[in-house]
């Protein structure tokens, strides 16, 4: 028996099959779950109501590509310390789910930082997103220097690869994030992106998609030159990012291996309207600011069949999944594609059976209310009334 | 610009006897000049009106530890401590120590050094805590961590070796070196308790233990001196509060087990004793409710009162006597370590203020310069009480307003009951 009603104008159920608009119905929670829809005259009358008569009702968004490490906190201050990176994620972790996003899936974090944040979470001693840990990201070695607050390790040949996977997923981690190619230097020319890096070759990948498989995990690639984009490809990680040397060669290819897009088109946005100040090496503002996907090749790659997926991969104050939903449809996609990147896809792109990510019996009562129904203004998802999380009401 | 503090009664922790119409001029967030209010005329300051209630020092925590977590499932079902817990519960818990009106403390051993990482959150981000001496992690013998939680310690073995481990704990930022001085052996506690319950008072303790020899202990003590920096003794039975004034620490921490010969150390050392007698009290009182084996809590009513007459005794002999709560459970305040002083050992008032405030500070080591006492030099940290703690100690849990570097840091809601552990959930 339920226990709980939440009432909206409208619940927009994106379903692989279409968009259904809910009106006149009630979503019935129980235990933090979701039980189903009722038409609202035949709620019982002892159930607890939560109302939002002018609001529209989407599932919680979803960031697959959160970076608790290196979140600026809110004094500006760049972390150093793991308390220091734990304090600053702290106010992100906050932040982050007042904006809707009710899962964040970590690109990693030094020193266990995400996967402890992921359970003060589950243990409501941290208010946030449900957090999907990837404990520290895997770069090839001589890459260390890339991030310190990342908490990257090195790998480098197949064993070495099996054996950091398998020690990852005995640690925690809920998948695995991989940069397939990282700068020896920051380049301030965006056409040299597949000089000067050092990459995975597409077996040591290989075998972490295998191990991590095994396990009932996904692995994610931020890859950047034609070449990594190429690696990652044949080796079957589930998601990629970044991914600035796509070409429409590769398109075909991603759709049909099932392999999901994250743009992070916010980073570049963020970064260029931020500029220097953010304390930011220059060069690398102007490289990361020129750096983004052809406009052209996201709605193709849509149109080939792709899935998008949303994922912030910022680490400033508000670069945020609204910022990244208003940046997939300057691209091209519709409100409604942009809303299925933004949750069920992403979901998908996390784990094999996700329980989050759409308004599913059974699934966490995750939810964002927004005043205008995205559906018609994308920028809508960015005015949260509320948020819903776990059953929870937390106000936006 | 400088504040003037004006007052109508005020404490100034040094023993001497309550002022009326005195006020403090602050600069620097210390205390620039003290003395009657006809002194400050036309002085320009903006003023602070703290005309009602006592004034009084603000109190002193010399032994707790804001980071711990008390829940062993919550850590072990991560299978690894998680330390950004410990963060975020530190700063709450720092938070209410503050509200109780407590403006300088002691973190007396915390696994992974997270206290001196707090210590560094608090200043970047100007969170409300009191002022915090670290001792990070704790120094303890080979064979001195008893079980796999047991995380927080680091063992050693040898003067030499007791060395080098301060030197480079004090370079990781430590303002004190914590030493676990004795470890009970006896796999099974409870068993040990009732062997002890079954022996008269007066007999040898029963128990298997190790402990550090006083020359490791000295090496310590030697390194830390050089840098203004204090050495706080964890010690169990007897033999260990001798063993850890002999090598010649600042500190005796718990010390529940006295004898005169102790006392006689304690003052030709001039060591000062924490007696943590709160947290003693609160499982004797509710050790049901923690869930402790009954054998627990009658050996430590058993224990009681020939610890409490002890501690008069070393009161009464000149052993200098500070507060610390060991607060380690939820629902433990700090106002019940002075409360037991007055209630349970019988100092006078006075007396058990001054534990909680000047006695202290001298086991602050150079962090505690200056607190405890309202004088020219100090921090300006004080609280207002709503009642005279001189004439019933209860009132010091009457927290109206508390000021820590002459600035008001927190005005508990009185009524809310705010100031209990764990308040935040
Ligand atoms: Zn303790």
């Amino acid at each position: 028996m339920a226990e709980t009603a939440v009432l909206a104008a409208g619940f927009i159920d994106l379903t692989p099959e279409g968009v259904n608009i809910h009106c006149g119905e009630a979503l019935l929670l129980d235990g933090g779950r979701i039980a189903g829809f009722v038409a609202e005259r035949d709620l019982p009358d002892e159930i607890t109501r939560i109302a939002f008569p002018d609001a529209f009702c989407l599932p919680g968004l979803v960031d697959t590509a959160f970076l608790p490490g290196l979140i600026v906190s809110e004094t500006g201050a760049r972390p150093e310390t793991y308390g220091q990176s734990a304090w600053a994620a702290k106010g992100a972790a906050d932040r982050w789910l007042s904006s809707g996003v009710t899962t964040a899936a970590s690109m990693g974090g030094a020193e266990r930082l995400d996967f402890d944040l992921s359970r003060c979470v589950l243990a409501r001693k941290l208010s946030g997103p449900r957090i999907v840990p990837a404990l520290s990201p895997l770069v090839p070695t001589g890459a260390a220097k890339f991030h310190r607050l990342y908490g990257v390790r090195e790998v480098s040949g197949r064993d070495d690869a099996r054996r950091v996977a398998r020690e990852l997923i005995k640690q925690g981690a809920d998948r695995i994030v991989v940069y397939a190619d990282v700068p020896l230097e920051f380049h301030p020319d965006p056409f040299e992106t597949s000089r000067h890096r050092l990459a995975f070759s597409a077996d040591e990948l290989a075998e972490i998609v295998m191990q991590a498989a095994q396990a009932g995990l996904f692995v994610h690639a931020q890859a950047i030159s034609s070449k990594a984009i190429d690696v990652c490809i044949t080796a079957g990680v589930r998601s990629m990012g970044c991914a600035f040397g796509l070409s429409e060669a590769h398109l075909p290819l991603l759709a049909q291996k099932g392999i999901a897009l994250a743009p992070n088109l916010a980073l570049g946005a963020t970064i260029s309207e931020l500029g220097p100040g953010a304390g930011f090496p220059a060069g690398a503002v102007s490289m990361v600011a020129a750096q983004r996907i052809r406009p052209d090749l996201l709605l193709q790659a849509h149109e080939a069949g792709v899935q998008i997926i949303c994922g912030t991969n910022t680490a400033f104050l508000a670069g945020d999944v609204a910022r990244e939903c208003l940046e997939l449809h300057r691209a091209g996609l519709g409100p409604a594609d942009v809303l299925r990147a933004a949750t069920g896809h992403a979901a998908h792109a996390l784990r094999p059976s996700p329980d989050f990510g759409a308004f599913r019996r059974g699934w966490a009562a995750d939810m964002v209310i927004t005043r205008r129904n995205p559906l018609e203004h994308v920028e809508g998802i960015g005015e949260v009334h509320a948020v819903v999380s776990g059953g929870e009401v937390i106000r936006g | 610009m400088d504040t003037l503090i004006r007052t109508s009664t005020l404490i100034d922790g040094t023993g001497a006897p309550a002022r009326h119409g005195w006020s403090l001029l602050v600069r620097d967030g210390l205390i620039h000049q003290i003395g009657p209010d006809a002194d400050f005329a036309g002085a320009e300051a903006a003023v602070i009106d703290l005309t009602t209630g006592v004034i009084v020092p603000g109190f002193l925590d010399v032994h707790t530890h804001f980071c711990y977590i008390h829940e062993a499932g919550f850590q072990q079902s991560a299978q690894h401590p998680n330390r950004a817990a410990m963060l975020l519960a530190g700063a709450d818990n720092a938070a209410e120590w503050l509200h109780q009106g407590v403006t300088s403390t002691r973190l007396v051993g915390t696994p992974f050094d997270m206290d001196i990482e707090l210590r560094s959150v608090v200043r970047g981000e100007k969170l409300p805590a009191p002022r915090m001496a670290c001792a990070g992690r704790m120094m303890t013998m080979v064979g001195g961590r008893r079980n796999a939680w047991d995380f927080m310690k680091e063992e050693i073995n040898g003067a030499d070796e007791a060395r080098r481990w301060t030197r480079a704990h004090l370079g990781r930022g430590a303002d004190l070196v914590k030493l676990y001085c004795t470890t009970l052996l006896e796999e099974n506690v409870a068993d040990y308790l009732a062997r002890a319950l079954a022996l008269p008072d007066d007999a040898p303790d029963p128990g298997r233990w190790s402990s550090l020899t006083v020359e490791e202990i000295r090496a310590v003590c030697d390194e830390a001196h050089k840098v203004g920096r204090t050495v706080a003794a964890h010690v169990a039975p007897t033999f260990g509060i001798k063993l850890a004034l002999r090598g010649g620490v600042d500190t005796i921490e718990h010390g529940t087990v006295l004898d005169d010969e102790c006392i006689e150390l304690f003052l030709q050392t001039g060591a000062t004793l924490v007696p943590t007698l709160s947290v003693m009290h609160y499982q004797m009182t509710h050790g049901d409710a923690l869930g402790l084996p009954p054998v627990f809590t009658e050996f430590a009513r058993r224990r009681w009162d020939s610890q409490v007459s002890m501690l008069r005794r070393a009161a009464d002999a000149g052993v200098k006597i500070a507060t610390g709560t060991d607060a380690i459970i939820d629902g433990m305040q700090y106002y019940d370590e002075v409360e037991l002083l007055v209630d349970a050992v019988g100092l006078a008032p006075m007396d058990a203020l001054l534990a909680a405030t000047r006695n202290g500070a001298g086991a602050l080591g150079m962090a505690g310069e200056k607190a405890g006492t309202l004088e020219p030099g100090k921090f300006a940290d004080l609280v207002q009480l709503n009642g005279d703690p001189l004439a019933d100690i209860h009132h010091i849990r009457d927290i109206m307003t508390v000021v820590q570097g002459g600035r008001v840091a927190a005005v508990p809601d009185r009524a809310s009951g705010r100031g209990h552990r764990g308040h935040h959930g």
